[in-house]
């Protein structure tokens, strides 16, 4: 998994219900200060579904955007899993940093 | 507060819809119809709308497109199926693919080799740099009759003045040309070089002309300097640098300051060497406001609009000019011309040294080039819907086993490109053969390779692609348009609609007439040209140029030449029909003693006999008349008409001054002795001009002979011989005077040719169709044609039966196209002072020919039909 996915996947997380293309790429701008278009980030999403580390389904109809439903994104068990399994392998890379074994505590705590 | 809503862009929008996975559609475009109204809180409008289109850009992703077929169905299989299916109806019908593809490869042939010599007509002069600043200024010269003409050569002021009064005139050059070769001599090396003149040192920077040795800024600046070209620096020097080495010229030495890389044989002028202007010329004559012999080209800066400065050149000629110019009764106006259009716009101007084309032939090329292939188009439509019939059971069939509509068009389509395709190759490969043939005919050199760029495979590739289509597209979408309930019910089905083919026919042949009478029109025209009176007799005339010791003592140099059996005649002159010399003024003492212009002949005793011109009043010079070697005048008919003669007797008599060119401000005077008939001095595309004959030893530069028309090898030798008396330096030189208007004519008459050449192919293919459509018509007659046979009806009768429809449509084509083209005629022979008239006998001609052709065609196919057995035809079902 890419950082930028690793990324995608996390924001899906924090935003729940929030959690559609256009939205996502809002906050990936806000959060990273980088530019991202609504494609690319619906391509990766896109992707990261067909992985299974994501899953999607209409969300209600509301009378904005001329009452066109959203497309809503929710992490799967799988995808929790991964997420989780790349923050371990970091954190071990981390604990093995000597530099920054001492501030690598209260971050993982 | 404006209610208008911003909204997305609409195109952007229905691009996306266009392109989008329609499942994902609602949510995309929910998406980023809410970023384009959050963009606009915060943005302007139109940053919203960018945005917007960026967005939509970006959703071209595989993963987001629509899956290209709408019908889920195997395209790649069809299509293989298209080609095989097309292949065998290709091999099929051999008549049919064989008159299609010939007349494609035909016309895309022609087609190929006509665009190809316009498009090298059009490359002259793009090389130049900046080229869209420059401009050549010529004058348009009004008599006082309010006639005018255009003049390549003008006056030496109105460059330097156009420089000071106009800031957007950056620079300037000035060309004299010289009209006969020049004699260089380089040690032992002596030879008479032709092509050069008097330039100002600008002249390398206008023509964008690479410098070898020497330095562009100082180059020509002394005078007694020469810039000579590579040829003749290698022909002079060899592999050694050429600069500071002298050359003789004049009995001179001239100073190499330059050489130059040979003009482009893209350049309309073509230029061999340039000798210093600077003290070549008197500076009060480069004061002149008249003495118009200077080729003139400007630059002007960057970003100035040509068309300000044009509209103020009135006033300034006004200013300048018309003080000097109107007291001898005409006056001009400079005008621009582009310098890269020279080339093709400027073949009105007189005195011109330009190499030069005719935009007139491009457009009429270009319009043949368009019908041949419309005529190869047409054949394709008419012989696919006539062959209709063979095709709607197989459409029947497809439509039955599920086909759309969309597919047969598809497959239709896709045999014609198959056609088109394989006529392409035949046509380029043809074309390929004919560049060089081409090049010979018209003396161009169009690279063999040309056809083989990258870019022209792909243009080529392209263009058989859209032929295809164009030629495929309503055969396919008639023949898949029949319903198979009808076609499997009904086994007569038609043969598709009859009218339109008929239409189409007739605008084929409507084409083929119009072009058939263009080019009849334009290859008599100039015949008539060639062949018309010019007043004089051309033929059996050798002219010499006087060189060296030969003017030492004029008379004994001609007493030496002629003195020979086989020379009839001799004269001494200045002056000749067919090249170009200079325009004069002469004044009628007791008619209002204005200045009017002429051609000045500068003669002897004898030209009017040896040109065999035509007295009609009064006498020829004679040396019984000791007054007419100082005091004698000979005038055209039109110079007398001119002088306000009404008839040639009145000038009788007369008094004439004229300005005498060996003395300035001093004047001769004479009489009117006699008066003949005009003489064309130019080519016939001009009008006659008047002149004025007169003794005038001063000027002689020509000996000019009346040959017997045998034995002239013999007869040349002894010139040759004579020659070599008077002077080794020069090299023998001699023409035949007819030469100089073979020259005037060659040109154009090379491209009537090659227009009559291609009108050929254009009827050959027009042909080929109706062939085609005679053919299919008449195989699905044989029943008919039987039952006539069995009734007792001859072959001759059935002949014209089957024929008598196809002579009806070449009557009404015949009938459409005569107004049309007499009008085409006229117009194109309008520009000519002396031309043909349209005559009927023309249409006739034309008409018959047609008539023939189209009989050879109908005729041998339907006599074939007649002669046929009627048993086979009957027992066929």
């Amino acid at each position: 998994m890419g950082e930028f996915e690793e990324v995608l996947l996390l924001l899906v997380g924090i935003l729940g219900e929030e959690a559609y293309a256009f939205r996502i790429a809002q906050e990936f701008e806000s959060q990273t200060g980088r530019s991202i278009s609504v494609g690319a980030t619906h391509s990766t999403l896109d992707r990261l579904e067909d992985k299974g580390f994501l899953k999607s389904s209409f969300g209600k109809a509301t009378t904005e955007r001329g009452g066109r439903r959203k497309r809503i994104f929710t992490i799967t068990a799988i995808g929790k899993r991964v997420l989780s399994n790349s923050r371990d392998f970091k954190v071990s890379l981390w604990s093995q940093y000597p530099g920054f074994a001492g501030k690598l505590s209260i971050i993982a705590g | 507060m404006t209610l208008k809503r911003t909204i997305p862009p609409h195109l952007a929008r229905k691009l996306l819809v266009r392109f989008l996975r329609d499942d994902l559609a609602e949510e995309v475009e929910g998406d980023l119809d809410e970023k384009f109204y959050h963009t606009l809180k915060s943005k302007s409008p139109l940053h919203a709308k960018l945005d917007y289109w960026y967005q939509v850009l970006n959703y071209i992703r595989p993963f987001a497109l629509r899956k290209s077929a709408r019908y889920p169905l195997n395209q790649y299989d069809m299509l293989q199926n298209y080609l095989k299916i097309g292949v065998r109806n290709l091999l099929k019908s051999k008549l049919f693919s064989t008159i299609n593809i010939t007349g494609m490869a035909i016309s895309i042939a022609s087609f190929l080799v006509i665009s190809l010599f316009i498009y090298d007509e059009f490359r002259f002069d793009k090389h130049v740099t900046d080229v869209e600043c420059k401009y050549r200024v010529y004058n348009e010269r009004f008599s006082e009759d309010g006639t005018s003409r255009k003049e390549a050569m003008i006056s030496p002021m109105i460059a330097p003045t156009l420089a000071s009064d106009f800031p957007e005139v950056e620079s300037y050059v000035r060309f004299l040309n010289f009209n006969n070769p020049v004699l260089f001599e380089v040690g032992e090396k002596k030879f008479a070089e032709d092509k050069g003149g008097l330039a100002e040192p600008t002249i390398f920077e206008m023509f964008s002309l690479k410098l070898l040795e020497g330095k562009a800024g100082s180059a020509l600046r002394e005078a007694n300097t020469v810039a000579i070209n590579k040829t003749l620096k290698e022909k002079y020097f060899g592999a050694r640098p050429a600069e500071g080495e002298t050359i003789e010229i004049f009995n001179r030495p001239y100073k190499v300051v330059a050489v130059f890389e040979d003009f482009s044989p893209y350049s309309h002028f073509q230029r061999n060497y340039f000798l210093a202007m600077e003290g070549a010329v008197r500076a009060d004559r480069l004061q002149s406001w008249t003495w118009s012999q200077f080729h003139t080209y400007i630059q002007l800066k960057p970003g100035t609009d040509p068309a300000q400065l044009e509209a103020k050149l009135r006033d300034f000629a006004e200013r300048h000019a018309w003080p000097e110019t109107k007291p001898n009764g005409s006056h001009y106006i400079p005008h621009l011309m582009p310098l890269d259009q020279v080339h093709l716009q400027a073949h009105e101007q007189l005195w011109d040294v330009a190499v030069r084309g005719n935009a007139q032939t491009v457009y009429i090329l270009s319009a043949t080039a368009g019908f041949i292939l419309f005529i190869a188009i047409l054949n394709f439509i008419n012989l696919s819907t006539a062959r209709a019939l063979d095709r709607v059971k197989e459409v029947g069939i497809r439509k039955t086993m599920g086909a759309f509509r969309k597919q047969l068009i598809n497959q239709f389509i896709s045999e014609s490109m198959i056609i088109a395709l394989v006529a392409l190759v035949i046509g380029v490969g043809l074309a390929q053969l004919a560049i060089p043939v081409l090049n010979t005919f018209t003396e161009k050199t169009i690279p063999e390779t040309m056809l083989w760029s990258p870019l022209s495979i792909l243009a080529l590739i392209l263009f058989a692609f859209v032929m295809g289509t164009i030629a495929g597209a309503y055969p396919a979408f008639y023949i898949s348009g029949y319903q198979p309930t009808e076609i499997l019910s009904n086994r007569n089905g038609k043969s598709g609609k009859a009218l339109l083919r008929k239409g189409l026919v007739v605008l084929q042949f409507m084409l083929s007439f119009f072009l058939i009478i263009a080019s009849l029109t334009v290859s008599q025209q100039y015949t008539f040209m060639r062949n018309s009176d010019m007043g004089f007799d051309k033929n059996d005339l050798v002219v010499i140029r006087l060189r060296g010791d030969m003017y030492a003592n004029l008379e004994a140099t001609k007493q030496e030449f002629s003195n020979h059996g086989n020379i009839i005649r001799a004269s001494l002159g200045y002056g000749l029909p067919g090249e170009a010399f200079a325009g004069d003024g002469i004044r009628d003492r007791q008619n209002n003693n204005k200045e009017s212009g002429c051609s000045m002949l500068t003669v002897d005793h004898d030209y009017t006999r040896t040109l065999g011109l035509e007295l009609v009043a009064g006498r020829e010079f004679s040396r019984a008349f000791p007054s007419d070697e100082k005091e004698a005048f000979i005038l055209t008919e039109s110079a007398a008409r001119m002088l306000g003669h009404n008839n040639p007797e009145e000038a009788l008599g007369h008094k004439l001054a004229w300005p005498r060119w060996d003395h300035q401000d001093s004047v001769k005077t004479g009489q009117v002795i006699g008066v003949v008939k005009d003489i064309q001095l130019n080519s016939m595309r001009d009008d006659i001009r008047p002149a004025v004959i007169q003794i005038f030893p001063f000027a002689f530069n020509t000996l000019t002979m009346k040959v017997k028309p045998d034995h002239v090898p013999e007869t040349i030798a002894h010139l040759e011989k004579t020659w070599k008396k008077f002077n080794n330096e020069w090299p023998f030189e001699f023409k035949f005077l007819d030469d100089n208007f073979d020259k005037l004519y060659k040109s154009e008459e090379k491209l009537a040719s090659l227009f009559t050449f291609f009108t050929g192919f254009t009827i050959f293919v027009a042909c080929l169709g109706l062939f085609g459509l005679v053919v299919y018509s008449n195989s699905h007659k044989y029943k008919e044609i039987s039952i006539r046979k069995l009734l007792g009806a001859g072959e001759a009768s059935i002949v014209v039966q089957l024929g008598k429809q196809y002579f009806v449509l070449l009557a009404v084509a015949f009938v459409m196209a005569a107004p049309l083209s007499y009008y085409a005629a006229t117009q194109w022979l309008s520009k000519f002072p002396f031309r043909i008239t349209v005559s009927p006998l023309l249409f006739v001609e034309a008409g018959l020919f047609i008539l023939l052709i189209s009989l050879a065609t109908v005729g041998v196919q339907s006599f074939n039909a007649a002669r046929a057995n009627p048993v086979d035809a009957l027992r066929r079902e």
